[in-house]
């Protein structure tokens, strides 16, 4: 037996195309919204990133500020800092930008 | 440039018996083959615009054997388990035809041939491809095509041979 002989040739399933067609008129309208949600979600986001943009600048500008005040203090070639004859325990940047320095409590 | 529907009908209608028969080899399951035929024409209707219909051919076959590909590889790692022919109604002895037999005799040695040798097999058997046009949607040289089809018939016909025996 050669081996052609075992590829008979098969008929596919009746009406194949026909069913095809309905599957892609399915799809079509899913094709149209789908660009319109992608576009409207990309503005949405966009949006909500530039009115965030502001405010998480400003907490970033603070953060970035106190970091470089640290800095200073910690690598600042100059003896401890002394307030009262006390070193500070902690450092402040405000809102109005003035820096609060934070003593420890007199022992009673 | 673009493909239209009357484009598309015409490829389905030339193309559909071929690539089922070339599915069929690979997955035995009519279902499977007609939704696997229906995606890759899906895939290239959603790109119409971009399609050059008189490449519509080689872009099916290329779509068909990627997505064969794909399916099967998915197969061996969530391989069903045959249901028992008491409950199948099928491979009972005294229905089988000599089809039936035939069949599981080829997909049993299909399944031991490499992936590759059995897509060059195939393909020949089926796309109506030359040589070149089949080499090249494979991205194979034309030497490589050859030997896996010499070393796929060889294998093929041995291990028909044994199962016959």
């Amino acid at each position: 037996m050669t081996i052609e002989h075992y590829f008979r040739e098969l008929q596919p399933p009746a009406g194949g195309f026909e069913r095809l067609k309905a599957r892609l008129a399915q799809s079509e309208p899913k094709r149209e919204w789908f660009p319109r949600l992608a576009v409207a979600s990309f503005a949405s986001i966009a949006v909500l990133v530039a009115l965030l943009w502001p405010v998480l600048d400003k907490v970033r500008q603070e953060r970035q500020a106190l970091a470089e005040l640290e800095t200073i203090f910690m690598e600042a070639r100059m003896p401890p800092l002394m307030i009262d004859g006390k070193e500070p325990v902690r450092l402040e940047l405000q809102r109005d930008d003035v820096v609060a320095f934070w003593l420890e409590p007199d022992s009673p | 440039m673009a493909l239209s529907a009357e484009a598309l009908e015409a490829a389905y209608r030339r193309l559909e018996r071929p690539v089922y028969n070339y599915l069929f080899r690979w997955f035995w399951d009519a279902g499977v083959c007609e939704d696997l035929i229906h995606d890759a024409f899906e895939r290239l209707w959603k790109k119409r615009e971009r399609i050059d219909p008189d490449r519509i051919d080689a872009l099916v076959w290329t779509s068909v054997i990627n997505l064969a590909r794909n399916h099967h590889a998915r197969g061996k790692r969530w391989r069903w388990l045959p249901l028992p022919a008491s409950l199948t109604g099928r491979n009972n002895p005294e229905t089988e035809t000599e089809l039936d037999l035939r069949d599981r005799r080829l997909r049993r040695a299909l399944d031991q041939l490499p992936d590759p040798s059995r897509e060059v097999l195939l393909l020949e058997l089926y796309a109506g491809m030359s040589r070149v046009e089949i080499a090249h949607t494979l991205g194979v040289a034309e030497g490589t095509l050859a030997s896996r089809k010499h070393t796929a018939i060889a294998r093929l016909r041995g291990l028909l041979e044994e199962s016959e025996s």
